[in-house]
């Protein structure tokens, strides 16, 4: 006889941000007519405005993408079992063929200075099965300290803590390093709560011109309602420097990388972004706070999905072992969109004709070069390649 | 013994939100296995909260409510999480999207897939997700173990 769990005994947990993907045929809800995104109107003017700095995207490297691949880096699926010298072999590399610089320090250099404070975006929305990698993060963290960088300048952060805990971004693994989020638990009256309103900064907004209520789970999450999408103070005021360390995921027939990371992990507000989501992604990554801060993208490769993202399903797990460093995003997202299209064409998840078809449908790749972020289709992608042992 | 009177008195008590925990296995199960923290309800409108974009499909396809639990012995884990959907159409429709290409079993549910990892199948409502983070043997069959007496729960649940 078995003892069923206590029904009595419940965490009822709210809930969080929203991401897009493809509604199959024969699904029971039916989801709002969506507007046309470019009759909508956006304050975007207001950040093409500001002028770019000599950092702004897309970086000293517009449309280079350096790639690493080695193939001991992790043993079979296991999200717990990543090389740690081999992360930080590849790190290392990434970083020389990025740059062109002969050792990896000098590489770190050119992008941050000592006494900078350095935030470092992950993406910890699959959870322990598919998250960042701890052995990579650790990588990156150890870099900066090489160049004078001091750990309690470092954040590791996301828009939920909930989440970035569940994934074992904790100051228990990450001693004396910030592990911090837009939305984070509280105690009030003896009960846990999601707040965040403190947290985001009023001065600092994407704003355009479509509204969505949400339910009391939700409200937390989003933090405001309205037309305005707030950053968070993480990335206004609190970081001098951003990396950028996307999972290698796929988000539907579409990819969930460094753009996306940044845009729907900075904003509150942002469930309503799905309305014109491929505007939104690009034209949040054009406020001043991501343009003129992130400097470096790492895309965690180690392992990626090529289904069931951007939640994680063990069985469409695979483990590429590589990582993709570059400064400009656009062109990241373009190399690695690629290669999860490849594997879905290769595992009969999709058809050649459909990723065509899945690169106009969610064209922010586009918009996001047109806005001047990154290299995609106005010239050649420099796609450096190397492997190590 | 505690926990059962504790876990018995909570059932008869139970709202009727929380109804799914009775298909989630108790301590012991598989033997020498518990649940070391209070299993957490997902209504409708907090699934983002736990699998984000991903929700998306499943509010479409028509879900209810969704229980996890984690169950561990010591260093080792294996999460359960029981999606409660509309009807039966609409688990075997996520169960459908989520088993695209993978080799299909009938050892659990109307249908399963048996990876290393991760369990999945669904039977009437239910949309049944059983996954460890370590490749062993000791886990596949925890595993395997967790989503027998799902599975026979939701079957008794049906009787």
């Amino acid at each position: 006889m078995q003892a069923a769990v206590a029904a009595g005994a419940v965490a009822v947990v709210p809930a969080g941000m929203a991401t897009n993907s493809c509604a199959p045929s024969g699904l029971q809800e039916d989801k709002p007519k969506p507007r046309d995104p470019d009759a909508v109107v956006t304050n975007i003017s207001s950040a093409l405005a500001v002028p770019k700095t000599e950092i702004s995207m897309p970086g000293p490297f517009p449309g280079v993408v350096a790639e690493v691949t080695h193939s001991g880096a992790t043993k079979g699926r296991n999200p717990n079992h990543c090389d740690p010298e081999a992360a930080s072999a590849m790190l290392a590399a990434g970083m020389m063929s990025l740059t062109g610089e002969k050792n990896a320090r000098d590489a770190w250099a050119r992008f941050f200075q000592p006494g900078e404070r350095v935030g470092i975006k992950v993406n910890p929305t699959g959870g322990k099965l598919l998250s960042n990698t701890h052995e990579l993060n650790h990588a990156i963290i150890s870099s900066l300290e090489e160049i004078g960088i001091k750990r309690g300048d470092i954040v590791i952060w996301d828009r939920e803590e909930d989440l970035l805990y569940d994934a074992g971004c904790t100051p228990e693994n990450y001693p004396d390093i910030r592990c911090s989020a837009m939305c984070y638990l509280a105690e009030e009256d003896g009960k846990k709560v999601i707040k965040g309103k403190d947290r985001i900064d009023k001065n600092v907004y994407y704003e355009f011109d479509i509204e969505q209520q949400y339910d009391e789970y939700n409200t937390p999450y989003m933090i405001n309602t309205g037309t305005r999408s707030y950053f968070a103070k993480l990335v206004t005021e609190e970081m001098d420097k951003i990396i950028n360390v996307p999972v290698l995921k796929n988000s539907g027939p579409m990819v969930t990388l460094c753009l996306k990371n940044l845009s729907y992990g900075s904003t509150s507000n942002c469930r309503r972004g799905h309305q014109i989501m491929n505007r939104y992604i690009a034209e949040v990554c054009a406020f001043p706070p991501l343009r003129d801060k992130v400097v470096l993208n790492i895309v965690d490769g180690l392992r990626g999905c090529y289904e069931g993202g951007p939640a994680a399903n063990a069985q469409y797990i695979w483990q590429p072992n590589s990582i993709w460093a570059a400064t400009d995003p656009v062109a990241t997202d373009a190399v690695c969109w690629d290669l999860i299209a490849q594997k879905r064409i290769e595992k009969g998840l999709a058809t050649k004709e459909q990723v065509e078809e899945g690169k106009k449908q969610f064209d922010f790749l586009i918009r996001a070069e047109n806005l001047g972020l990154g290299v995609f289709k106005s010239r050649e992608i420099e796609h450096r390649t190397s492997e190590l042992a | 013994m505690l926990y059962l009177i504790l876990a018995a008195a909570a059932l008869l008590a139970a709202p009727a939100d929380e109804d799914i925990f009775t298909l989630l296995p108790g301590n012991g199960v598989p033997e020498g296995w518990g649940l070391p923290e209070t299993p957490q309800l997902f209504p409708r409108e907090a699934l983002f909260n736990h699998i984000n974009g991903g929700a998306e499909l499943y509010l479409q396809y028509g879900f209810d409510r969704l229980a996890l639990a984690d169950y561990e012995k010591g260093s080792l884990d294996v999460r359960v999480e029981i999606y409660k959907m509309n009807d039966a159409e609409a688990a075997a429709g996520i169960f459908a999207e989520n088993s695209k290409g993978v080799e299909k079993s009938d050892k659990f549910g109307i249908a399963c897939t048996l990876d290393q990892y991760q369990i999945i199948f669904h039977r009437d409502r239910y949309y049944v997700s059983v996954t460890c983070y370590e490749p062993s043997e000791e886990l596949q069959a925890a595993m395997e173990t967790l989503a027998a007496a799902v599975d026979e729960a939701i079957n008794k649940e049906n009787r």
